[in-house]
């Protein structure tokens, strides 16, 4: 769409929502509740929330594909944004008993009034719903609390999560006299853009361009809100899950090897299962980095950015099939049918599998990004996977070759863990000399527990003595505090053993064995704070690792 | 270690697998005084927590072998085993002291005492501390790689797995045995233990609807 037409729209758009909001808002608090309220009071919200447009209003489209934009290029106010903006607030105003209403839609993904379990989320429920009818404790059984994390469905059920969410905000853009072909816009993290590694602008807006309050800002953010480039270029690197070819992660607690995709499993919400190439990094990443809400998946859901991520999750998998044709999905029919409860956007009961949703267009969401033809390849590892023999590549056993002794608390400060490193043995030294053919090395960080919110560490290898921060040619990866606290308690969810961290080492070991500084008896692993600890938080790592598959 | 389950069922359901789990309180009984009878008998539990229980234990098995280093995989697995069965071996000391005492209580094998045992594993499956105790089966635990740390923590690792292992299977078990049909109940009894490790979701109610059904068969026959 030309910058002209987008103008137009825009200088339309503004117009028609000055027209409508009747009550002069005062500046917004700092308590996101409170925002919450004015919004509900918001008279054009309040007359909108009662309009729900039909499937045919919804697909209005006709046959035609939407197309998912990047946030992070788009101007503040980007009619697609503002009608984001808008549609949020007229979910924000609906009953929390209502499929379509915000806070339904929010505890799909994470939900717990049980203070044993997580404090946080059970404080920050409890304050949300409060004086709200609920909906039955079968329903709630059914629909909330049901996020896929550690597991294989984890991109399958966010892809499912997010289509059916967009297709109620479409219905409510359509209803309020919005386009009938607005999608959900990205947040393109990754992208070269020198904006992107900042929140998209809309979402720290504490007011829209009329003055009322802005239904995408949510004051409870660690980092983002002050409109500052907060993300690394390591934290949204794409790397270390594009050099997965295997969709699936290997069997066993510490899944090797990794794969894109996550682990075979169940029905998985909020396992201490291992998380895929792609949940690792940047999905975590960018949850703990942000924080807040976003940094708790009980929470995360009430977060408006929390759908621009996980869109961008979702290109990040459609980017990944299109980049080498070794890169396939599950074929195992307890993958392609395993079913999960959504409601579409007319905010009827619905059950979908993720073999419907392979294809973005075709699914049920119809739906494109504007940029999956740009994606970044990673075909060499590919190509010196396929030379290998095939029993090595077919069924690979991953082998421990060293780990450290004893658990080590993080602190402020940089922490390393020693590594004792033993010889390769059975089976990958028996074709040849030792640790020559391995295609993975991956350091792991196992039962990593905590207690309050730290916040996260980069993690690199063999890095020199001294202050200051390390190169980045030694990073291997980040631990990320999404989800770790609730991974730390014992619950009915959670048996408290925390969680492994997988970071693939293979690069940075291939570099320090030629700058000479690779040591076949012990590797360090150095953990670097990310930023200052909050009081009361901890963070304890069980074991390190070095695996080579 | 399904080749070892499997090589168990045979035993307990061959002819001449006269193992208790089996009899129940039909059984002709054992002398408690006699160190042998306890032997025999411990020795027959053993090889049903072998056929019930091994299937259970081949992701954490897994993980203490692939969490080791090459050369001590073997130990690591027999280690985690040792003291996993252990605590089911300890577990059915406690179980053959208390059908000897139902069966010297008179409590006959009819079908209503296992169908309100199965009701009564049905409450069970629906209380928090259930739950609680099935996501216990998950847990894993950081291995020492070498020397007396390592075998101390498999060891560890073991007992981490059997006490709530216990404490989630064995009412399901007990009653299975107090069953008429004990040998039928213990194969539908893995069965939904299998499921419930690692197929079931959250609060589901497909196990506690199943007990309910046969709570219902063994009142009906």
């Amino acid at each position: 769409m030309r910058a002209s037409t987008h103008f137009l729209i825009c200088r339309e758009t503004v117009s028609f929502v000055i027209k409508l909001t009747v009550a002069e808002i005062p500046p917004p608090p700092d308590r996101n509740p409170q925002i919450d309220k004015q919004i509900q009071e918001n008279e054009f919200f309040r007359a909108a929330k009662l309009k729900k447009s039909t499937p045919d209003q919804i697909m209005a489209n006709g046959n035609s594909t939407f197309t998912r934009r990047d946030a992070s290029q788009m101007d503040t106010w980007d009619p697609t944004l503002l009608w984001y903006a808008k549609a949020v607030g007229v979910m924000k105003s609906r009953p929390a008993k209502d499929p379509t209403a915000w806070i339904y839609q929010a505890a799909m993904h994470g939900f717990t009034l049980d203070p044993n379990f997580d404090p946080d989320a059970a404080t920050f429920w409890t304050s949300t719903t409060q004086g709200q009818s609920m909906p039955a404790d079968p329903e709630q059984a059914k629909f909330w609390a049901q996020c896929q994390h550690g597991t294989w469905y984890f991109a399958p059920w966010h892809r499912m999560y997010i289509g059916y969410y967009e297709q109620i905000l479409r219905s409510i853009v359509i209803g309020i006299g919005g386009p009938s072909d607005w999608a959900l816009p990205y947040w393109g993290y990754e992208s070269q853009n020198p904006k992107a590694r900042a929140l998209p602008a809309a979402f720290y807006q504490q007011t829209l361009p009329d003055g009322s309050a802005n239904p995408l800002f949510e004051s409870q953010r660690d980092q983002g809100n002050d409109g500052a480039a907060f993300l690394t270029d390591n934290d949204v690197s794409t790397t270390q899950a594009f050099s997965e070819h295997q969709f699936t992660s290997g069997p066993g607690p510490q899944g090797l090897p990794q794969g894109f995709g996550g682990p075979e499993t169940g029905f998985d919400h909020l396992h201490n299962t291992p998380h895929g190439g792609l949940e690792s990094q940047p999905h975590d990443v960018v949850h703990g980095e942000i924080g807040g809400l976003m940094g708790d998946p009980n929470t995360a859901g009430y977060d408006p950015i929390f759908y621009l991520h996980h869109a961008n999750i979702d290109r990040l998998w459609s980017l990944w099939m299109a980049s080498d044709p070794a890169n396939r999905n599950p074929a195992k029919s307890n993958w392609l049918s395993f079913p999960f409860n959504f409601h579409d956007g007319s905010g009827t009961a619905v059950t979908l599998a993720p073999n419907a949703v392979l294809d973005s267009v075709s699914s049920p969401f119809h739906y494109q990004y504007d940029d999956v033809a740009s994606a970044p390849v990673a075909a060499p590892l590919a190509a010196a996977a396929a030379a290998l023999p095939a029993f090595m590549t077919e069924n690979p056993l991953p082998q421990m070759v060293g780990a450290s002794s004893e658990p080590k608390p993080l602190t402020t400060q940089r922490t390393t863990m020693g590594v004792r490193l033993f010889p390769l043995s059975k089976p990958l030294g028996l074709l040849g000399a030792p640790d020559a053919h391995y295609q993975h090395a991956y350091v792991l960080a196992e039962n990593v527990r905590c207690q309050g919110r730290p916040s996260g560490f980069a993690v690199y290898l063999n890095v020199p003595e001294g202050a200051g921060k390390p190169d980045d040619k030694y990073f291997v990866g980040s631990i990320s505090t999404f989800g770790l606290l609730q991974a730390s308690i014992p619950s009915e969810l959670h048996p408290g053993s925390g969680l492994t961290f997988t970071f693939d080492a293979t690069k940075v070991i291939n570099l320090l064995k030629q700058e000479g500084r690779w040591d076949p008896d012990l590797l360090n692993v150095t953990f670097v704070p990310k930023r200052a600890q909050k009081p009361g938080s901890s963070i304890e790592v069980g074991r390190v690792s070095l695996h080579y598959v | 270690m399904l080749a070892i389950s499997a090589g168990a069922w045979y035993f307990l359901l061959s002819p001449h697998g006269t193992a208790r789990c089996a009899c129940g309180l039909s059984g002709a009984g054992f002398d408690w005084r006699s160190g042998r009878a306890w032997t025999y008998a411990l020795g027959e539990w053993f090889v049903m927590a072998l056929a019930m229980m091994l299937p259970l234990m081949v992701m954490p098995a897994r993980a203490a072998a692939f969490g080791s280093l090459w050369r001590r995989r073997h130990c690591a697995v027999g280690v985690f085993l040792v003291a996993y069965l252990a605590v089911w071996t300890a577990a059915g000391a406690a179980t053959l002291a208390l059908v000897e005492f139902l069966r010297c209580a008179h409590v006959p094998q009819h079908g209503w005492v296992a169908g309100a045992g199965f009701l009564a594993t049905a409450a069970y499956y629906l209380t928090p501390l259930k739950r609680r105790l099935a996501v216990a089966c998950h847990r894993t635990r950081p291995l020492a790689p070498v020397g007396w740390p390592a075998h101390r923590d498999c060891l560890l690792f073991g007992l981490d797995h059997g006490v709530p292992c216990v404490q989630n299977c064995w009412l399901l078990m007990f009653v299975a045995m107090l069953s008429p049909w004990g040998a039928a109940m213990m194969i539908v009894a893995t069965l939904l233990l299998l499921y419930e490790r690692y197929r079931a979701r959250p609060r589901n109610r497909l196990a506690p609807l199943l007990l309910c059904v046969l709570a219902a068969v063994h009142f009906a026959f």
